[in-house]
């Protein structure tokens, strides 16, 4: 609970830190790196802050807290998220193809093709890698 | 697989919730158990089987399916 608490509050000044620097040095950077740091700041601080609430809404009713662990934990919960983010990689995986066909019906970039190729084939060399790595370990 | 396990609850007087939360599942594990919709894990198997006090075997009756 204590080391949840401080990456919170970690995630929030560094978050902060982020924006700071963002609007200080505004005329001193590049537009897209003062994008890119208020942007993800003003992110961090975000979700540090939101976890920060949920931790505290957590310690103040301990039943409610159990009932959401117990949620997270349930093994039924934990097999459904698990087969829908598998589908859900497989289908992504098979549409990034698909965007690599339609890129190159519409005359798009050589990279963007390339690009997707590289993603199909690292994502199965990924899958491969994982099968065998889990056959040794199951 | 089928299972006895809404007749266990009910004989012995439990609600979902109930059980649910004295094997830290959810309610909703439950209802899928008991409607043959989810086999569980061997762990949650052993957990119902400690809870009611009777063998595995006398909860999940398992059927070969027919080849």
């Amino acid at each position: 609970m204590k080391g949840k608490k401080a990456l919170y509050i970690a995630f929030i000044v560094i978050g902060l830190c982020f924006a700071a620097a963002a609007l200080i040095l505004w005329d001193a950077i590049s537009n897209s790196l003062g994008g890119a740091l208020m942007g993800s700041g003003s992110g961090m601080a975000a979700i540090g802050l939101t976890q920060l609430l949920m931790l505290r809404l957590d310690t103040k009713d301990p039943a409610q807290a159990r009932k959401k662990e117990i949620e997270v934990n349930d093994e039924r919960n934990v097999a459904i998220r698990r087969r829908a983010k598998a589908l859900s990689g497989d289908m992504l995986q098979w549409a990034v193809i698909v965007a690599a066909w339609v890129s190159l019906g519409f005359d798009a970039p050589l990279w963007v093709t390339v690009v997707a190729i590289l993603t199909f084939v690292s994502k199965s060399v990924l899958e491969v890698y994982l099968v065998a790595r889990y056959q040794r370990e199951m | 697989m089928k299972n006895r396990l809404e007749a266990l609850r009910k004989a012995r007087g439990l609600r979902q919730e109930e059980l649910a939360e004295a094997l830290e599942v959810s309610r909703q594990t439950i209802g899928s158990l008991e409607n043959g919709r989810y086999n569980p894990s061997i762990l949650l198997a052993f957990k119902l089987s400690r809870y009611f006090g009777v063998p595995i075997e006398e909860i999940f009756i398992y059927e070969e399916e027919p080849s």
